[in-house]
């Protein structure tokens, strides 16, 4: 009889120690997988320009990405029409330009041409076909 | 019959009360709980990042006990998606809280994930893998 008192003790402890059941204390875990996908950068389009003495005034249309949505911005290259070499642009058409046109002033006399480059931060997508040439 | 609980026994007892208890009452502190693994899934899925980008993560929670869970929480761990494009340009926040889920159930949680402005052009077209891991109590 004293090992039955000991038993019923030890499950009246037990249960006192888990008021809320066996499963209360449980953790369970988890895993699982899955993907983030990063979005494509589409190609810019042929920009056209329009001269006034040594300003080039250049537009283009818009780009977007492949799976919708504009890029934050584009690049302007401009290049010597007869060598092809790549020429360092004005300053209001340097860096990322946040519009669908730009006006470079003070272009040297030449024949020239433009590509436009899609640009978000660091990310850029394909280049333009060059513009129709330029004479200044 | 009479029963009596004297000596030996009496002590035993006791002690048992005292050890048992003082054991409960740790573990329901949340310190040294039973694990079961794998008593649910998470899956989910992200699109359109580019720099600079903050969208939302979807995720689904599938409960595949019989048993009502509370998930607590999910992290998430983000792979490298290619040589030049690290998984640490992309960020995913944790999910902290206590979401009940049923039996056999399922629930949508979402959580934020963004792509860092200074994304290398690496990641352009990258997908990343995601891993989750979760933890909730019964």
């Amino acid at each position: 009889m004293r090992w039955f008192a000991l038993t019923v003790a030890i499950a009246a402890a037990v249960a006192a120690g888990f008021p809320g059941g066996a499963a209360a204390g449980w953790r369970v875990l988890a895993s699982g997988g899955a993907q983030a996908k990063a979005k494509t950068l589409g190609s810019g389009n042929r920009p056209s320009g329009t001269v006034s003495g040594h300003r080039v005034t250049l537009t283009w249309a818009a780009s977007s990405y492949a799976e919708g949505g504009a890029p934050a911005g584009y690049v302007v290259r401009r290049f010597d029409a007869g060598t092809g070499v790549e020429q360092v642009v004005g300053a209001s058409c340097a860096g990322i330009i946040n519009a669908l046109t730009c006006q470079e002033s003070s272009v040297p006399k030449g024949s020239w041409q433009y590509s436009i480059t899609p640009a978000t931060a660091n990310w850029r997508g394909p280049q333009s076909v060059r513009s129709l040439t330029i004479v200044v | 019959m009479r029963t009596r609980l004297t000596g030996p026994a009496l002590v035993l007892s006791a002690a048992a009360v005292l050890v048992l208890s003082g054991a409960s009452a740790l573990g329901s502190l949340g310190g040294q709980r039973p694990v079961t693994r794998e008593g649910f899934t998470i899956r989910g899925h992200a699109g359109g990042l580019y720099p600079g980008a903050r969208k939302r993560l979807s995720l689904v929670v599938h409960n595949r006990g019989a048993a009502a869970i509370h998930v607590r929480s999910i992290a998430t761990r983000v792979r490298d998606a290619r040589p030049g494009c690290t998984g640490k340009n992309v960020r995913v926040g944790r999910y902290l809280g206590r979401l009940r889920v049923g039996p056999h159930g399922w629930r949508r949680v979402s959580v934020q994930i963004r792509m860092l402005r200074s994304a290398p052009d690496a990641c352009k077209k990258a997908v990343f893998r995601l891993r989750f891991r979760g933890t909730a109590t019964r």
